[in-house]
C-alpha cells in the first residue's frame, strides 16, 4: 500500500523562496510556502552549513555557493550568525 | 527571560541585522546602476531576490517583536515599514528622485542604529546573568 502511495504522490516543482539560517542549522525566518517540507528545507540548510564549513576547514574563503539544478537553483552567501539561501525557479 | 531565550534573541537580532544590511545593499547597487552609462536593467532574479529580502525583513520583525512588551516595542513598526514599503521593486527605486533615495537611507541607517543599540543592550544583560550563575558565584567565593 505504502508502494501505491508513493507512486500517487508525484513529484512537485520546488518553490522559489529565500531563508534565513542560524549557524546551527535552525530556519529563523522564510518565504518559502509551508507545503513543502521543513525536513526538506533543513537538508537544504545542512547542506550548505557543511559546504561552508569544509571550505572554513580547508582555508577556503568562499562568500557565496551557487548550485544549479536543471530546475532550480539554490544560491547560499554566508552572513554574520547564519546563513541566506535563495531557491530560485526558472 | 532565561539565559537560553536570551541567547536565542541576540542570535535573532544578528541575522535581522545582517538582513537589514542586505536590504542596503539593493541600495547601493541600484545607485551604481543608477549612475552607469548603461543603465542595465534588473533581472527577475535580482528583483525576486530583492522581494525576498523585504518578506525576510518584515517576518522577523515580528519574531524579534514578540520577545518585548506589546507595549513598548524597542523598534517602531511604522517606522521600519517606512523604509521597506515605497521601494516596491528595484525598477521603481531607479526611478525615485535622488532626495527620496537619500530619505530611505537616512531612515534605514536610523534603524540600523537602533538596532545595534538594542543588541548592546541584549549582550549587557546576557553578562550580567554570566555573571550572577553558579559558576560565577563559586569563583568570587
Amino acid at each position: 500500500m505504502d508502494f501505491l502511495k508513493s507512486l500517487k504522490a508525484g513529484l512537485k516543482k520546488i518553490p522559489s523562496g529565500s531563508l534565513t539560517v542560524s549557524s546551527s542549522g535552525k530556519i529563523v525566518s522564510s518565504t518559502i510556502p509551508s507545503w513543502v517540507p521543513a525536513s526538506f528545507l533543513s537538508e537544504v540548510a545542512n547542506c550548505v552549513i557543511s559546504t561552508f564549513q569544509n571550505a572554513r576547514e580547508n582555508n577556503f574563503v568562499l562568500n557565496e555557493v551557487v548550485i544549479k539544478y536543471s530546475n532550480t537553483k539554490i544560491v547560499a552567501k554566508e552572513m554574520r550568525g547564519g546563513y541566506f539561501i535563495s531557491l530560485m525557479s526558472p | 527571560m532565561t539565559k537560553k531565550e536570551l541567547d536565542e534573541m541576540i542570535s535573532n537580532l544578528e541575522l535581522y541585522i545582517e538582513n537589514w544590511k542586505q536590504f542596503y545593499n539593493f541600495i547601493n547597487l541600484v545607485r551604481e546602476r543608477r549612475a552607469s552609462a548603461d543603465k542595465k536593467p534588473f533581472s527577475i532574479e535580482e528583483e525576486n531576490q530583492f522581494l525576498d529580502v523585504k518578506s525576510l525583513i518584515i517576518q522577523q520583525l515580528e519574531s524579534i517583536l514578540a520577545y518585548f512588551p506589546a507595549e513598548s516595542p524597542p523598534i517602531n513598526r511604522e517606522e521600519v515599514y517606512n523604509v521597506v514599503t515605497p521601494v516596491s521593486s528595484l525598477r521603481s527605486m531607479m526611478e525615485i528622485s535622488d532626495g527620496s533615495l537619500r530619505g530611505i537611507e537616512t531612515q534605514w541607517h536610523k534603524i540600523f542604529i537602533e538596532l545595534q543599540s538594542l543588541i548592546g543592550q541584549a549582550k549587557i544583560e546576557r553578562q550580567k546573568m554570566e555573571s550572577k550563575s553558579i559558576f560565577g558565584f563559586l569563583f568570587r567565593r
